[in-house]
């Protein structure tokens, strides 16, 4: 019976995750690090990935769905310790594929155009992934990957309580905040994201790679803390509280991903 | 069985709310837009210093929030009612659901003839976004509600294939029951923002009562196309023709109204609520 149920959930949950808002994101944060990057870097980008930069969104995916590039399925994940610092224990970590794609860009004469491509995608993909909280695993933080279970509302509507739903931490923040905005296009997307933190566009890219994982892992332990205060339920409050926390690491995704670039294609 | 058949049917429930595209969410996401393209450069640099955002961003907000227990007042924020004339907007009606244009004028009152500067930053940005939501909802052509003494005959349903479908539900979601739920806003824009600047004037002209009256006629062509027991699954060409022609109106109709309401606020005007005034 137990094993019914978990097939319809996982079926369930897995319908939703996978509808298209989250490659909206994808693409939002490619276009805004397009435009943040520099000129040179641009036209570099453009060589290797094509006039669409905002392709390569969701890239290893597509190849795994058509049964190719299987062994990426784990390169999600960002692995933490307590301390918020790497601690990935095999080459099955966003950060240590990352590197290696840095160091193939970086080394480019020594490969050919297709092998440096693929390196930008990968960095392009992978980048975006480590910014989406639901890839972050801390080592001692029970369930904080992808089968996390949250309550999303608790109040009134027309006078009527509200149900408190079964809902995922990875659907949380992959789909979760475009339940508003679902004809919003990356374009619009990153205009919003210009907009809002377009001022922070150097706080969030300075430092290394290793200072912006740690930073992730601070702001995913906070969410995760707020949860924790919660009894592991979020109200909906709380949610909408958190639309504007979800945006800025999309800003940060996009602004460390333009800086990174910029950097290793000068 | 029936405890999988029962969390079964309530994650379906939930994932159905999740992906719903209502009125709600791509009409008012929509009008935002339209209303974005039409602003001043004046008005849009305020309107983005004050919301840190575009105005599509924030369309659906008042939507978001109200299953919070702290704005649950704004639940009844969303319709207005016509007069028993069928003519006139019920405008100072304070008994839900007459309260969208009542909470208009209040927020043209605080922000207008140059107000909005004395007001700290984060009150002119709730207002702003409230509004947004407003203008959009007045436009609605189900969030129009005629006093049931004299349209008893406005109370029914409509079906979808044989079930039951509510005239509201409809109407909310027309541009996914028109088959173009999966549209973004700058496809709208695009492909149905063809507006004559002769109609612009029209539409923007007037006071506040004026529109009322315009929205109310809005209601009324609702009611002609959609008529009671209607399958909607089963509808003429020329059927489908005038529900599309309604919504694009609705949203248009809005959308530059929209731009019209913060064009004039951020260039220290107002609106005028009444004629007689």
């Amino acid at each position: 019976m137990k094993r019914v149920i978990l097939f319809i959930a996982v079926v369930l949950v897995g319908t939703g995750v996978a509808s298209a808002w989250s490659r909206v994101y994808d693409k939002a944060v490619l276009e805004v690090a397009y435009q943040s990057m520099d000129e040179k870097t641009q036209q570099l980008v453009v060589k290797y990935v094509g006039e669409d930069y905002t392709k390569p969104a969701g890239h290893l995916a597509w190849h795994r769905k058509n049964g190719r590039m299987l062994e990426t399925a784990g390169w999600h994940t960002l692995h933490l310790d307590a301390n918020l610092q790497p601690a990935a224990k095999d080459e099955n970590d966003a950060l240590v594929q990352t590197e290696k794609a840095l160091q193939i860009i970086r080394n480019r004469k020594s490969y050919d155009n297709e092998e440096v491509a693929m390196a930008i995608r990968i960095v392009m993909n992978l980048v975006i992934d480590m910014h989406n909280l639901s890839n972050v695993k801390i080592e001692g933080i029970e369930l904080s990957g992808t089968d996390f279970k949250v309550g999303t509302s608790k109040g009134t509507s027309g006078g009527r309580t509200a149900k408190i739903t079964p809902y995922s931490w990875k659907s949380l923040w992959t789909s979760r905040y475009n339940t508003y905005h679902g004809a919003y296009s990356p374009q619009m997307y990153a205009e919003d994201i210009k907009i809002m933190f377009g001022n922070k566009r150097e706080e969030f890219s300075r430092g290394s790679l290793n200072d912006w994982v740690h930073d992730i892992g601070l702001y995913t332990k906070q969410a995760y803390d707020v949860l924790e205060q919660n009894n592991r339920q979020f109200l909906h409050k709380t949610i909408q509280e958190h639309e504007e926390f979800h945006m800025s690491c999309l800003a940060r995704a996009s602004y460390r991903l333009a800086a990174l670039l910029n950097e290793t294609l000068k | 069985m029936k405890k999988i058949l029962i969390i079964t049917i309530a994650f379906v429930g939930a994932l159905g709310v999740y992906n719903a595209k209502a009125w709600g969410h791509q009409a008012h996401g929509t009008t935002a837009y339209i209303a974005e393209q039409h602003l001043t450069p004046e008005a849009k640099k305020k309107a983005h210093y004050y919301l840190k955002h575009t105005l599509p961003y924030y369309a659906s907000w008042m939507d978001a929030w109200k299953f919070s227990t702290k704005f649950r007042q704004v639940n009844s924020w969303h319709t207005g009612v016509a007069m028993e004339d069928g003519v006139n907007y019920n405008m100072k009606s304070s008994k839900f659901p007459g309260r969208v244009m009542r909470h208009l004028v209040k927020a043209l009152a605080e922000l207008g003839d140059g107000k909005y500067k004395n007001l700290p930053d984060s009150v002119v940005r709730q207002r702003l976004i409230n509004m947004i939501h407003y203008v959009g909802d007045l436009h609605c052509p189900c969030h129009i509600n005629f006093p049931k003494e004299t349209f008893p005959h406005y109370r029914y349903s409509l079906n979808n294939n044989g079930k039951r479908l509510s005239f509201h539900r409809y109407w909310d979601g027309s541009l996914a029951w028109q088959g173009r739920g999966e549209w973004t806003y700058e496809e709208f824009a695009t492909l149905v923002d063809k507006v004559s600047p002769e109609q612009v004037a029209v539409w923007q002209s007037g006071t506040l009562e004026d529109w009322g009256r315009d929205i109310v006629k809005l209601g009324h062509r609702a009611h002609e196309i959609t008529t009671e027991g209607m399958d909607v699954s089963k509808m003429t060409k020329e059927q489908k023709a005038a529900s599309i022609a309604l919504t694009d109106e609705a949203i248009l109709m809005g959308g530059y109204r929209l731009a019209y309401v913060l064009n004039t606020i951020f260039s220290d005007g107002n609106i005028k609520t009444y004629n007689e005034e």
